[in-house]
């Protein structure tokens, strides 16, 4: 399972967001997922399972259909977690 | 260690600007007087906001403005700004910014412990909120130096 992290740069906030998503999977449990980070033009070769990123990198790779975690508060873990379960419930 | 980014030499707190532009220019200021970056990496930071948008507001009243090492940084560093009065950066559900902080990096690792530690900071409601209302340096200082 690989989770891309996606931000302008990929160099800064999805830094933080992927230490915020590795710290919702290890409160999950979940121990066989990749999280990498990517700007919006590498995440596509990326071949993602799931996307987290804020609302306009995700509207802009919605076409990519792939399951998104659009988060609003990088920090909010407790949210990441509660989206991710979802998605991986799935 | 936080403090070895954001110190007496790079914390400013108060500034009044009249707009997001103007926080940027200001708070990137900073990194150029201490020789982190070069004044195109400030128009760079201002440019990524006029093209992405208002993305780098990570949390409530946060934003992180940054841009690519190549558009003019010379070391990794950062400097962090209050504002007098809260600004709207471009279009945010985080809006309205009281809080800047810059951030310059060289590549994706050398900054890697610092970046967790200012993680750290903003998932913390109260140290956020208490730098948010410092009226000195040394006030934010005091916060910071929790995250080391």
């Amino acid at each position: 399972m690989k989770i891309v992290c996606v931000c302008a740069m990929g160099l800064g906030s999805s830094l933080i967001l992927r230490m915020n998503v590795e710290k919702a999977l290890e409160r999950l449990g979940v121990k066989d997922a990749k999280v990498e980070v990517a700007d919006t033009g590498s995440a596509r070769g990326a071949n993602p399972d799931v996307i987290v990123s804020s609302h306009s990198f995700c509207e802009e790779l919605a076409d990519m259909n792939v399951p998104m975690v659009e988060v609003v508060n990088y920090t909010d873990i407790a949210y990441i977690e509660a989206e991710l379960k979802e998605i991986l419930s799935k | 260690m936080l403090s070895e980014y954001l110190n007496e030499k790079t914390i400013r707190t108060n500034i009044a600007a009249s707009d997001w532009k103007e926080a940027i220019q200001k708070a990137g200021q900073i990194l150029v007087d201490e020789g982190i970056a070069e004044n195109t990496y400030i128009e760079a930071m201002i440019e990524n906001g006029e093209v992405n948008g208002g993305y780098f507001v990570l949390v409530p009243g946060v934003a992180v403005p940054h841009a690519k090492s190549e558009a003019g940084v010379n070391k990794v560093g950062m400097s962090l700004m209050t504002l007098k009065e809260p600004i709207n950066f471009i279009t945010s559900p985080n809006n309205p910014v009281k809080l800047v902080i810059c951030l310059a990096a060289t590549d994706n690792n050398t900054h890697i412990d610092a970046l967790k530690l200012l993680a750290d900071f903003l998932g913390d409601e109260d140290s956020v909120c208490q730098v948010m209302q410092a009226k000195e340096r040394k006030e934010v200082i005091n916060v910071l130096n929790q995250y080391n």
